[in-house]
């Protein structure tokens, strides 16, 4: 057997065991079985909807916090079916990407083309490259250092920028911006900036 | 009359004060203040003793947050918010022992765990901001950074926390409903 298919079947079978578990745990606070698949099953799905599901690197780990939360659920069973399937979908988006705090900076509906390094920042905020450069500005460019402080750090609009700094209009925030997202570009393995 | 002036809005306006602390807001403050206090007045209004009126508060505050704030409300929110009850739960059920148990006198009671509550938000309202640094350095997945806890094990505990304190908001509803109709 290749190693793929080993791999396969020791997750299939941890799995399994884990949903047979889930369900005992279920059955153990006296809840009604459609109940107990009800919840399950609204976790499972609407965690594969959202997409980008989290998962633990190590089983055991899986299997106790898999466990914990479904138990919350099941106690939210103890109050109501409704809360609990509500809980139950809030749940799979917290565990998955899609809940990260970047994704939610665009409610705006306003794009930026330099989403990509705003995200970088967001996701990986003290990665070596980043603070290098910052250091690097604060010392030698200290508007540059401010600019990319609120615009990519703290998500704050041209506006906002030019209002705090005192700039006639948005000239300045936006060729420092660009030059912070020119420098970036390359180390970062960001995507060019869309023209 | 008494309730709202000694319940409702000193409650709303707690809510209010530990999100401005806690997500260090700078504008539209008195603003968001009012809005919190007509939502809470109105949504005891219409959703009376259930837990469907904390999920409503809880689900209307954010989305308020998310219009009034925009990219500053972020969904970890919810979870702050969720600190905000656990705190106001325990400042009200700690006195509840002490003082319903040996007096009736529900005024001292209310007085008292308007004390605790606000004293709680002067004490730390420096420290609360501290909360958003911790929901900012570790919510998001990042294995580059060494973190004192992992990302999913940290969203987990959150979620396990949120979902179980809804359970015990029902219990205490379920207990002052208990409390209101027979005790007294």
């Amino acid at each position: 057997m290749s190693d793929k298919a080993k791999n396969l079947l020791s997750s299939l079978i941890f799995n399994i065991a884990e949903t047979i578990l889930i369900f005992l745990m279920g059955r153990l606070l006296s809840l009604p079985v459609n109940y107990i698949i009800i919840i399950m099953l609204t976790f499972m799905i609407s965690r594969g909807c959202f997409g980008k599901a989290l998962h633990f690197k190590t089983w055991y780990r899986c299997l106790v916090w898999s466990l914990l939360i479904l138990l919350s659920l099941f106690v939210l069973l103890k109050v109501d079916l409704v809360v609990s399937i509500m809980f139950a979908i809030f749940s799979a988006f917290i565990m998955t990407g899609k809940s990260n705090i970047c994704d939610m900076y665009l409610w705006t509906g306003k794009v930026s083309k330099y989403d990509a390094l705003k995200n970088f920042v967001a996701i990986s905020p003290n990665h070596p490259i980043l603070i290098e450069h910052e250091e690097y500005w604060r010392k030698n460019y200290p508007m540059r250092y401010e600019i990319f402080q609120l615009y990519f750090r703290e998500n704050q609009t041209y506006e906002y920028i030019a209002k705090l700094k005192g700039f006639d209009d948005n000239t300045i925030t936006k060729r420092e911006c660009a030059t912070i997202y020119s420098i970036l570009e390359r180390p970062l393995g960001l995507p060019p900036v869309a023209r | 009359m008494l309730e709202l002036l000694l319940g409702q809005i000193p409650e709303a306006i707690y809510f209010a004060l530990f999100m401005i602390f806690t997500k260090e807001l700078k504008s539209k403050r008195v603003l968001y203040i009012v809005l919190m206090i007509a939502e809470y007045i109105l949504l005891k209004h219409f959703i009376k003793f259930s837990i469907w009126f904390q999920i409503a508060y809880t689900v209307v505050q954010f989305i308020m947050l998310k219009i009034l704030y925009k990219e500053k409300a972020q969904i970890t929110d919810i979870f702050t918010f969720a600190i905000a009850s656990l705190v106001l739960m325990l400042s009200c059920t700690l006195p509840s022992f002490i003082i319903l148990n040996n007096n009736d006198n529900y005024i001292i009671y209310a007085v008292l765990t308007r004390i605790i509550m606000f004293g709680f938000l002067f004490l730390f309202k420096d420290k609360l901001y501290k909360i958003q640094e911790v929901y900012k350095k570790i919510w998001n997945r990042n294995d580059a950074t060494k973190k004192k806890i992992k990302s999913t094990t940290f969203r987990c505990l959150n979620l396990v926390v949120f979902n179980i304190m809804f359970y015990v908001i029902n219990l205490g509803l379920i207990y002052a409903i208990y409390y209101n109709s027979f005790v007294k």
